[in-house]
C-alpha cells in the first residue's frame, strides 16, 4: 500500500505523466483537486489522460509479455488521436492505473484491449473535435485534425493538449464514436520499430525477474526425485 | 563468508560469497545488479547467461565464482553504450531481432565473442555457433540476419 501510495504521488508530481487535472480556468470550475484516477472499463478516463502539453499517457490492462503490443497499443491510439508516436506512452498492468481488461492471452490483448483503447481514442477525438469547433466557431465536421493539431478551414488553429490539458474527459466509451476507416491508418499496420529493443539490447530492460521489493522473499518449488515423495524436512 | 574481487566490465568489484561454488550468474546479478545475463535453465544449456570471460562466451550460471580469479568478466552492460553500442547491438536494433528478448543476451554475448575470432563467418557458421543459444519466440532468422549485418556479409 505504501509503494501504491508513493507511485501514486510520483505519477502526479510527474510532467509527462497526468494522473489527474486541475480542471480548466474556462469551464469556471475550481480546481485543482487530485483524486484516485479512475479505473472505470467504461470510462475514457481510465484509458488515457492527455496531458497540457499534448503528451498522451494511456493506460492499458493488457500487458506486454514480449510480444510487442506495447508498441501496437501505441501505434492504435496514436493513430485514432491523430498524435506523433512519441508523443504517446502506454503504462501496462498497474492494476492501481490500469482498468481490468481481463488477462493477457490468446491473442486477445489487440482484438479486444486495443479496440477498447481505439473506442477510447474515438470518443476522445468526438470530444476534443467538438471543443475545437466551439474555440474556433468552426463547423466541427469541417475541422482537421493531424499531429495533436486541430485546424479550421480558414486557417485557425489550437492544439489537443490546449483543448483538454488540465482536465478529465468525464466520458463514457461510446461505440458510436466515429472511428477512423483502415484506409485511412497513418501508423497501424504501418512497419513502426518496437519501442522496447533497444533497451533489451543494452540491458537496461526491466524484466519482471529483475525486481527486488523491500522484504521480498525467495519461493521455489523443490520437487521430489520420484513417487512416492520424501517428507519435504528431510529433502 | 570469503570476500572476492571480480573485474567486471572494466571495474574491481567486491563481493562476499559464502560458497565458493556459488554460480557467477548469482553474484552478477543478485549482487552487482547487472541484470544483462539471465537465468534461464540454470544448467548451461539455454545460452541466457552468457557473459565473456576473457574474451569467451562462458555461462556463468554454471560457472563457479571461486573459478574466475583474475580474469575478466564483460557482460552486456559493459559490452557497449547507448551512444556507441557494440556493432552487434546495433545490428540487433536495426534488424529488430527480438520478441520478448529474454534470450537475446545470450545470442549478443555469444555472436560478439564469435566475430571476435571469425570476422566473416558463413550463415552455417553461424548457425553453428548459435545452436546452443535457445530462443522460444522464434526470431532466429532475424538473430541470423542481425549477426551477418554487423560481420558486414
Amino acid at each position: 500500500m505504501t509503494i501504491m501510495m508513493n507511485r501514486r504521488t510520483l505519477l502526479q508530481a510527474s510532467g509527462s505523466l497526468v494522473v489527474t487535472f486541475a480542471l480548466a480556468p474556462s469551464l469556471g470550475l475550481a480546481g485543482p483537486a487530485p483524486v484516485a484516477k479512475t479505473v472505470a472499463p467504461d470510462a475514457v478516463d481510465g484509458y488515457l489522460a492527455i496531458a497540457a502539453d499534448g503528451k498522451v499517457t494511456v493506460y492499458s490492462g493488457k500487458v506486454d509479455l514480449g510480444t510487442g503490443v506495447r508498441t501496437a497499443l501505441t501505434q492504435i491510439v496514436a493513430d485514432e488521436l491523430d498524435v506523433p508516436l512519441d508523443h504517446v506512452t502506454v503504462i501496462q498492468g498497474d492494476t492501481a492505473l490500469t482498468p481490468d481488461q481481463g488477462p493477457s492471452f490468446g491473442s486477445l490483448s489487440i482484438q479486444n484491449g486495443g479496440m477498447q483503447l481505439r473506442q477510447a481514442a474515438a470518443t476522445a477525438r468526438r470530444a476534443l473535435l467538438a471543443e475545437a469547433a466551439t474555440r474556433l466557431k468552426a463547423d466541427a465536421a469541417g475541422l482537421k485534425l493531424k499531429d495533436g493539431v486541430v485546424t479550421a478551414p480558414g486557417g485557425k488553429s489550437v492544439a489537443i493538449g490546449k483543448l483538454i490539458g488540465g482536465k478529465t474527459l468525464e466520458l463514457k466509451l461510446d461505440k458510436a464514436a466515429p472511428q477512423k476507416a483502415p484506409a485511412d491508418y497513418t501508423l497501424v499496420g504501418k512497419p513502426v520499430r518496437r519501442l522496447d529493443i533497444p533497451d533489451k539490447v543494452m540491458a537496461r530492460f526491466t524484466y519482471m525477474q529483475n525486481f527486488k521489493l523491500p522484504n521480498m522473499l525467495h519461493g521455489r518449488v523443490i520437487r521430489p526425485a520420484g513417487m512416492g515423495p520424501l517428507d519435504p524436512r528431510v529433502l | 563468508m570469503a570476500r572476492i574481487q571480480l573485474s567486471v566490465n572494466g571495474k574491481t568489484e567486491t563481493v562476499s560469497v559464502d560458497d565458493p561454488d556459488m554460480p557467477l550468474l548469482y553474484v552478477l546479478r543478485n549482487d552487482l545488479d547487472l541484470h544483462g545475463p539471465r537465468f534461464g535453465c540454470g544448467l548451461g544449456q539455454c545460452g541466457a547467461c552468457t557473459v565473456h570471460v576473457d574474451g569467451e562466451a562462458v555461462r556463468s550460471c554454471i560457472t563457479p565464482v571461486s573459478q574466475i580469479g583474475k580474469s575478466k568478466i564483460v557482460t552486456l552492460e559493459g559490452l557497449g553504450t547507448a551512444a556507441h553500442p557494440h556493432p552487434v547491438q546495433a545490428a540487433f536494433i536495426e534488424e529488430q531481432a527480438v520478441q520478448c528478448g529474454y534470450c537475446i543476451n545470450g545470442m549478443i554475448m555469444q555472436s560478439a565473442a564469435f566475430l571476435h575470432k571469425t570476422p566473416k563467418p558463413s550463415a552455417d557458421q553461424i548457425k553453428q555457433e548459435l545452436a546452443n543459444n535457445l530462443c522460444r519466440c522464434g526470431t532466429h532468422l532475424r538473430i541470423l540476419r542481425a549477426v551477418q549485418r554487423a560481420a558486414g556479409v
